[in-house]
């Protein structure tokens, strides 16, 4: 067991099926789940779709939990995976375009600015959204969630060496399409200084 | 340029609050499906028993021929798409169990590395487990059907374009694992850690 004692305790009270057991628990990690989805898909229905999945096979698999891995740890095996069979059933949209005219209406300088910014996030967002699915799912836990190389090769089951190879080859993608957005996000912040 | 791109990276994609609706999706989603009482299933297996004891042993060369077609096909296309990928075999069993109700029993054998699962058909339900030894890939698929004991004397067993096939029936299921492995056998610790110990038998030569 490397399970800490109120840990312990959490997933022997989901064990035994109690209900405040399993909200608890719920609680817990709805914020890390939703996140690593919402960051994986860049779209809010399929991460919930996905969290929602997350928690239905974490509950309905809690009891054959044997504590031989950090909770946590199984865990983002969990939302790994379905985000993995997600992004295998899931049909691309063009979310943005109505948002993106929406912002247009408002106009002024901090208008402006806000469009900018958002414009930037979800060019960032888009360009992670366009990787491979092992290289984004590698991404998400290292930038989202912070992880260590280590901790990413545990809730992969691969090695740390195939880690840093997929966070390399992502980097290197990620800096072909983002050189000129990078390039022009610092023109406009020497506008502002 | 690295180090700015990671910056923006932690900008970008920093953590998010989840929308409070969540556990209401989470309570009122359809479980996955739950194991059918099987006193249930008495009476319906009672009124076909008769008809399946004549179709039995007919039916049983014509499944496991087929699934070792179709254990040589999966080995034969090199497929990595898997429906779920884990090396752990209680998570693989379990995910198996929920989504299919075949039951696999998977030994943790050092030697095993397994890869995941890709479910290639719905009904009636046929998985495929994939795994490597000694960097050598292999395929176990299972579906439904079969004789009803515990014990799997050997059915079949073909060659072809350098791979194996062996395929088996035991306790209701049918097995056929397709690899390009000298010794097919060393497949046997998917399941049995030893052999030569287990008290369910290995496919015999």
């Amino acid at each position: 067991m490397v399970l800490d004692g109120a840990e312990r305790e959490l997933v022997e009270s989901c064990q035994r099926g109690e209900r405040e057991a399993f909200r608890a628990l719920f609680e817990l990690y709805k914020d890390k789940v939703y996140s690593i989805a919402l960051r994986y898909t860049n779209d809010e229905s399929c991460a919930m779709d996905i969290a929602q999945d997350t928690f239905l096979k974490l509950f309905s698999s809690i009891r054959d939990f044997r504590g031989h891995a950090r909770l946590e740890s199984w865990l983002y095996r969990l939302v790994v995976n379905s985000c993995l069979d997600h992004k295998r059933r899931r049909r691309r949209l063009l979310p943005f375009v109505g948002q993106f005219l929406e912002e247009l209406r408002f106009s002024g300088e901090s208008a402006l600015h806000k469009l900018l910014q958002q414009e930037l996030s979800e060019q960032v967002r888009s360009a992670v959204a366009g990787l491979p699915s092992e290289q984004r799912i590698v991404i998400v836990l290292r930038y989202t969630e912070g992880l260590s190389y280590e901790e990413i090769a545990e809730a992969l089951g691969c090695s740390k060496g195939t880690v840093a190879s997929r966070l390399n080859r992502a980097h290197s993608i990620l800096e072909r399409r983002l050189a000129r957005l990078a390039k022009e996000e610092g023109g406009s912040g020497d506008r502002q200084n | 340029m690295i180090d700015r791109i990671e910056v923006e990276l932690s900008r970008h994609l920093k953590p998010m609050v989840a929308p409070s609706y969540l556990w209401a999706r989470v309570q009122t989603a359809p479980r996955a499906k739950a194991r059918k009482p099987r006193w249930l299933l008495w009476p319906a297996a009672a009124a076909v028993a008769a008809t399946t004891a004549l179709c039995y042993f007919n039916v049983q060369s014509d499944s496991t021929s087929s699934l070792a077609k179709a254990a040589f096909r999966e080995l034969a296309s090199g497929s990595e798409a898997l429906d779920f990928r884990s090396s752990d075999p209680v998570e693989i069993r379990a995910w198996i169990e929920a989504h299919t109700g075949l039951d696999i029993p998977l030994a943790s054998a050092h030697s095993v590395h397994l890869i995941g699962v890709t479910l290639l058909r719905n009904s009636p339900c046929m998985v495929c487990v994939s795994y490597r030894i000694g960097g050598e890939k292999g395929e176990l698929l299972v579906a439904r059907g079969g004789s009803g004991g515990p014990k799997h004397p050997l059915i079949q067993r073909t060659s072809f374009r350098g791979a194996t096939v062996t395929s088996w029936a035991a306790a209701g299921q049918i097995y056929a694992i397709a690899t390009s492995m000298e010794s097919p056998h060393s497949a046997c610790i998917l399941c049995h850690l030893d052999p030569k110990r287990s008290s369910t038998p290995t496919p015999a030569g």
